[in-house]
């Protein structure tokens, strides 16, 4: 008889997830399907996150803030930022998607979808 | 993405050659003090070669392997098989590999061929020359890599000219039978063609004079480095069982510190098992992979058995990684021209 399918919904990270996976292997199933469910970015931590990546003055970003406006920022400093997202929350905010953004409000909202 | 194994081929020398002339980014004059430092920082190229007018990417290419034949003492009529990546040839016709078939004095009979690839440029060389030696029982074969890339580059583009580099490099590679098995993973994705591209002076835009410099979409480019490429290391990895523990080094096509450093994480490797070029040679287009070797590995490799991981991504957009073992190869120091 076919195996049934065996589905995890999970939260947790990639460790936590393999052992996870491990268990269930051991215990007979050769076949797993994680539906992996990233949390959505926190704003706070989101915003600390993006003003980490700022020397100057990193205090006075906000939400609101028009990015492209602050004198730091620049075509390599977009690069830094959507480093930080990608090792953060495991989205990359594409070329296309980032030149419609104004406000750091804009790059969480890209960010949130993404995980979503 | 292609993926496929040879076997019976190693590697027996890796030469690279730079321009003496040495350019250093703190002089560039038309970007703030500042923004410099930041730039050296987040690139982590600090110095760059650039080739006077009468160096060309072949000149750097020979000279590296006639040290290599030097060295291993092979004679030019043993050669089976040359083969040039570049994208910076001497003429537009005809390629560059017959004039330097002539030049290294190799036989009539020899198979030269030339290859226009840019970052990934290196490793697919190797996937070429390697199947071509294996499936016509070529013996002995040089590998070409180089580019003059900053003859294609305006002064007056600041995104480019603090990163671009000149250099080439020669690899000599034997069928021999007892080499380690070369695991490959390659890739392309035309519709980004124009992410890295020079508009005009093909045959489809003649060259008018007003777009023939090098352009690149350096956001495009870099997403590509930390989604793709990442995958496709991952890929490779899984498929052949390669490691941070089973793996000496990842060399990575030096693109920049920012990106190597993302790609790294994801592929798992300790920093000390990724060595970086950029400060020195900066970003040499497809001659990056041995301009590495040469300047950070060459004892290493020199000395003991070591298992490779290389990874070239870029103009194509294109990319290609490599898991290899050499086995105390021939690896001199930088040749300066």
């Amino acid at each position: 008889m076919a195996e049934q399918p065996l589905f995890i919904w999970s939260k947790c990270d990639g460790s936590a997830l393999a052992e996870l996976s491990g268990i269930f292997l051991s215990l007979g199933r050769t076949r797993i399907t994680v539906i992996y469910n990233m949390e959505k970015p926190d704003q706070e931590a989101f915003l600390h996150t993006i003003r980490e990546q700022f020397v100057k003055e990193p205090d006075a970003i906000g939400m609101e803030t028009h990015f492209r406006d602050l004198k730091e920022w620049s075509s390599m400093q977009s690069l830094i930022v959507i480093t930080a997202i990608d090792e953060e929350w495991g989205v990359t905010i594409k070329e296309q998607e980032m030149n419609g953004a104004q406000r750091i409000a804009d790059i969480y909202q890209l960010t949130c979808d993404k995980v979503n | 993405m292609a993926q496929f194994t040879l076997d019976g081929l190693s590697i027996k020398g890796i030469a690279s050659c730079v321009p003496a002339n040495r350019a250093d980014n703190r002089d560039i004059i038309g970007i703030a003090p500042e923004k410099l430092e930041s730039l050296i920082q987040t690139t982590g190229i600090r110095y760059r070669r650039i080739a006077p007018p009468e160096i060309c990417a072949s000149d750097m290419c020979v000279a590296s392997a006639e040290k290599l034949l030097q060295e291993l003492g092979w004679n030019p009529d043993e050669i089976d098989a040359l083969i040039i990546v570049s994208q910076t040839p001497d003429h537009t016709i005809p390629g560059t590999a017959t004039q330097v078939q002539q030049r290294l004095g190799l036989k009539d009979s020899t198979l030269a061929l030339d290859i226009n690839q840019g970052c990934a440029g290196y490793v697919y060389g190797l996937s070429v020359i390697g199947g071509l030696m294996k499936s016509a029982g070529l013996k002995k074969g040089l590998l070409l890599v180089g580019d003059t890339i900053t003859r294609t580059i305006s002064k007056d583009d600041f995104s480019l000219v603090p990163i671009f580099s000149d250099a080439g490099s020669a690899t000599a590679i034997e069928l021999d039978g007892s080499g380690s098995d070369w695991h490959f993973e390659t890739g392309s994705s035309g519709e980004d063609y124009d992410a890295i591209y020079i508009p005009e002076g093909g045959a489809r835009h003649p060259a008018k004079g007003t777009a023939n410099h090098l352009t690149m979409r350096g956001h495009a480019v870099y997403t590509f480095g930390l989604t793709t490429v990442a995958k496709s290391i991952k890929a490779l990895m899984e498929r052949v069982g390669a490691n941070a523990s089973n793996t000496d080094y990842l060399v990575f096509h030096q693109a920049n510190q920012l990106l190597l450093d993302a790609i790294r994480k994801k592929a798992g490797f300790e920093p000390g098992q990724v060595p970086y070029s950029l400060h020195d040679y900066g970003n040499t287009s497809c001659a990056t992979v041995p301009v590495t070797i040469t300047s950070c590995l060459n004892a290493q490799l020199s000395e003991k058995e070591t298992t490779l991981l290389l990874s070239g991504f870029g103009v194509g957009l294109s990319w290609a990684n490599v898991w290899l073992t050499t086995n105390r190869i021939c690896c001199p120091p930088m040749i300066e021209l």
